[in-house]
């Protein structure tokens, strides 16, 4: 949704509603919600939101723990909130510092900021790095942007850190082969450095990350880099705005395209913006389409290209800026940067786009932001609170629009499958270096409604062949692991607590087959689901022993609706 | 505090459903324009709480304020500073690639590289016996192109580049982007002299300072024989080398009187804190500059002899292109 249908749904001006009263104090908050607004309309349990079912207790808190940590919730943290449900709010809170959820944050940022496909310009035997190396070496260039921005989440500081900080984020790998010093000696993984080619303080807009994703050349001359500036950062989509293709063919010849740009009414409502900006980024100017050397640096003397070859001032939305630098601060100025983080934000957690529909919680997301200065954690704790995210299921009220627009039930995306499983299993599916459900070339994200950022742009929530057959793959190899690793081996993985020589009807077996099911869905194991599974169980220990059995049971149990869906 | 930003951004322009500039009338920095609708509603506030008609975002908690950027030297510093500048960057050019480039090619066999200069194709890696590796493509032209108008052209150079070579030590060369040396001939007579290097460039075992640290350039340097004169010399470009950013709008040594003084063009000096001082000609013969910070400050007059530059660009012009 563009903002300014954002802001006027905020203020009662969509195209289809009259001016109206704007609930400005409205509230989306439970109890368990320390905060200062003291609303009357709570949000949950209004009558705009009867029109779900909310999900409770253990699995409202397994929902919540896959969005921020990628993981299920534990056992004992599934108590907490089923004995105390303010527990629920506790352990949100706890999220913040819990080691998995930078990587989650960075997983559900991909979505948005697309950064992490499986190619670019530049391959890993350019730098003469191995094969195997090629899938770390890929994140560690698309995540580097995304890995600032969970950092500024989760150490909380400001939002505007994302786009003024001094510094990046770097793997060993790119700690070795970029231009940056203070990465830790003898260390690996991702860490705080510096540049050292001399590119201005602006956070991921000074990012390799984001540039080599969003590439340009000599003709689009950093338009489209403007264009994705204004796109992810201020939700401003201007490629979505209507062109016309009355004179295409001149499109075709550069010196007509630079002319139209400066002159035409209908090129002017967005390039009058663009080409300011994109003076702003020579800097990143590649010459001769890129190439190692060209676009691992940062190119200082080309700054002062842009305006004489754009023929433009720079300029941030008319604001005159002198370079990249001011461009982050001017962003870090601008609301609609914020109302973006809250628009994105929002519909990262919802699963699906915002729209006018969501108003009120966009602005309550908003006023968070707000409220804890820039701080991003407190927003998300407040769309968390929203009847829409905690929507388990329709009542008898929801509206056909409402039941067409809102995920209820949400397929675990790659990252959370791949996660959720090693957390159970220590299992994780990798092909010569490469992940395989966080790659394409190699392995099968996309087919499992995944985003790379170039082919497929947003997440595949409805059902899918693909998804089947992935998820099929998936479970067998998880489950195989699983058997030949840890069955009864006594350990905390979903297996290891198995007591061989024990049978359906066994109280042990039936208690930890019960443990299994309660892990992996959040839900108590029924009679019928009990029986569903030590059927299968039996009748493959029949034919094939107690070590099959467990391995046919487990990959069944990973392919699970009530598993794979969230 | 927050209501009073929603309020405010609501009172401004939202209530009304217009958008002049930004969101509702609000300018994407926060800025209300004096007489816009709702400029003065009862219900707007500043993010610091001031009654002020105009609802500012810059002096809430949302931004950064950023350090702001002040010039950073005198003129005569800068004019140190240019000097220092085109001594270490102004033999940049196509044949000082050369020399190591070769001698690593040198260090291959019959197979790999196989070739004297040119190399591969995208995504060609291989590894001599002798342990060096080489990756990527280097094309390489030398020879007549035939007519232009005119006049006869010959070049000589990386077409392109896109290589990692590496010694079994480590070390890389690593060239991006294009090189040329060309020749324009007019009745058997030279007319011109055009040489450039595009691109990106590393070895880290060159002699040469620029080569060692790495260089980035753009500049394309063009000489006119003038006949019974001293020829015109023009660069236009930027080169950059580690602390070193010089970027020349279109610096042009023209007058026969005064063959090393600039008679027209801007050369631009970049601060590390990424502002620009500019050093524009005077014109008038003289080796001075008019020195200003961002075009805005003006900083000043400094003079600086530039004849041992220009010199050096004319030196590397004429020399012989392999036909």
């Amino acid at each position: 949704m563009r903002p300014l249908l954002l802001y006027m749904a905020l203020a009662g001006c969509a195209p289809d509603r009259g001016p109206a009263t704007v609930p400005v104090d409205h509230g989306s908050h439970d109890d368990s919600h320390d905060d200062s607004s003291d609303s009357g309309d709570s949000g949950i349990g209004s009558a705009a939101d009867s029109e779900f079912v909310a999900l409770e207790g253990a699995r409202l808190l397994r929902r919540l723990s896959l969005d921020l940590r990628g993981i299920l919730p534990s056992v004992d943290e599934m108590a907490q909130v089923e004995a105390d449900p303010a527990a629920f709010a506790e352990l949100r809170a706890a999220f913040q510092a819990d080691s998995h959820t930078e990587e989650q944050l960075v997983k559900l940022l991909a979505e948005h900021f697309l950064t992490t496909p499986d190619y670019y310009l530049v391959e890993y035997d350019a730098y003469l790095l191995e094969a195997d190396q090629d899938y770390a070496w890929k994140r560690s260039i698309g995540q580097e942007p995304l890995r600032l921005m969970a950092r500024v989440i989760l150490e909380d500081r400001r939002w505007s850190e994302v786009v003024t900080a001094d510094h990046t984020m770097a793997t060993e790998i790119t700690a070795a082969l970029w231009p940056v010093e203070g990465y830790p000696e003898g260390e690996t993984g991702w860490h705080p450095v510096t540049w050292t080619d001399g590119r201005p303080a602006a956070g991921v807009l000074a990012s390799n990350g984001l540039w080599w994703r969003y590439v340009t050349d000599d003709f689009n001359l950093q338009r489209s880099r403007a264009a994705a500036i204004s796109k992810l950062l201020t939700c401003e989509d201007l490629l979505a705005r209507d062109v016309s293709f009355e004179n295409a063919a001149a499109l075709l010849d550069k010196d007509t395209v630079a002319e139209m740009v400066r002159t035409d009414a209908s090129c002017l409502a967005c390039h009058a913006t663009v080409e300011p900006l994109a003076a702003t980024l020579f800097g990143f100017r590649w010459v001769s389409g890129g190439g190692v050397q060209e676009m691992e640096r940062y190119h200082p003397e080309r700054e002062v290209e842009g305006e004489p070859t754009l023929e433009v001032t720079m300029a941030y939305w008319g604001e005159p800026v002198s370079g990249l630098g001011d461009v982050g601060q001017a962003l870090s100025r601008d609301p609609r940067y914020y109302s973006c983080a809250a628009e994105t934000f929002t519909g990262l957690l919802l699963r699906r786009p915002t729209e006018s529909t969501d108003r009120h919680d966009l602005l309550s997301a908003l006023e968070s932001l707000v409220d804890a200065e820039g701080r991003v954690w407190p927003m998300i704790e407040t769309i968390t609170d929203t009847p829409a995210y905690r929507a388990g299921g329709f009542s008898e009220f929801a509206s056909d629009e409402t039941r067409a627009r809102e995920f209820v039930v949400r397929p675990l995306s790659p990252a959370q499958l791949a996660a959720s499983v090693e957390e159970l299993t220590g299992f994780r599916w990798t092909y010569v270096g490469y992940d395989q459900l966080d790659s394409d070339t190699w392995g099968y994200r996309i087919q499992l409604g995944g985003v790379d950022g170039f082919h497929t742009t947003i997440p595949v929530l409805e059902p899918s062949l693909g998804h089947a057959l992935t998820t099929k793959r998936f479970a067998e190899g998880a489950a195989a692991y699983t058997v030949a690793e840890h069955l009864g081996d006594g350990g905390d993985t979903l297996l290891g607590g198995v007591t061989p020589g024990t049978v359906p009807g066994d109280a042990a077996f039936d208690e930890r087959l019960a443990d299994i099911w309660w892990r992996l869905t959040a839900l108590p194991a029924d009679a019928e689901v009990l029986a569903t599974y030590a059927d299968l169980w039996s009748a493959v220990n029949d034919v094939a022993g107690e070590d099959i059995a467990w391995q046919a049971t487990l990959t069944a149990l990973l392919q699970d609706p009530l598993f794979v869906s969230y | 505090m927050w209501p009073w930003l929603i309020l405010g951004l609501l009172g401004n322009g939202l209530l009304g459903c217009t958008r002049s500039t930004g969101i509702g009338g609000l300018s994407p920095t926060g800025q209300v324009p004096a007489g816009e609708d709702g400029s003065g509603s009862d219900d707007t506030q500043t993010a610091d709480g001031d009654d002020g008609s105009d609802l500012s975002w810059d002096s809430g908690v949302w931004g950064n304020p950023g350090e702001a950027s002040s010039p950073a030297h005198t003129a005569a510093e800068l004019g140190a500073l240019l000097t220092d500048h085109v001594e270490f960057l102004g033999d940049v050019g196509p044949h000082q690639l050369m020399p190591d480039y070769l001698a690593l090619m040198a260090e291959g066999d019959s197979d790999c590289p196989g070739e004297d200069v040119a190399f591969g194709d995208n995504g060609t890696t291989c590894t001599s016996l002798s342990g060096y590796t080489y990756s990527g493509v280097a094309r390489w032209y030398a020879g007549a192109l035939g007519a232009e108008g005119e006049r006869d052209r010959s070049i000589e150079g990386f077409t392109l580049a896109d290589f990692v070579y590496s010694t079994p030590e480590g070390h890389r060369y690593v060239g991006t982007g294009s090189s040329e040396r060309t020749v324009y001939t007019e009745d058997g007579e030279v007319s011109e002299w055009q040489h450039f290097v595009s691109g990106s460039w590393v070895y880290s075992e060159s002699e040469i300072p620029w080569l060692s640290q790495g260089v980035s350039s753009t500049a394309r340097v063009q000489v006119v024989v003038v006949p019974g004169g001293p020829h015109s010399v023009a660069i236009s470009g930027a080169w950059g080398s580690g602390d070193y950013a010089i970027s020349f709008d279109r610096l042009v040594f023209s007058d026969g009187s005064c063959p090393g003084t600039p008679s027209e063009g801007t050369i631009r000096l970049r601060q590390p804190d990424a502002s620009w001082n500019y050093l524009v000609t005077h014109g008038d013969c003289s080796p001075c500059f008019d020195v200003t910070w961002q075009e805005e400050l003006e900083l000043g007059e400094v003079c600086v002899e530039l004849d041992t530059f220009r010199d050096v660009l004319v030196a590397y012009a004429e020399q012989e292109v392999v036909p």
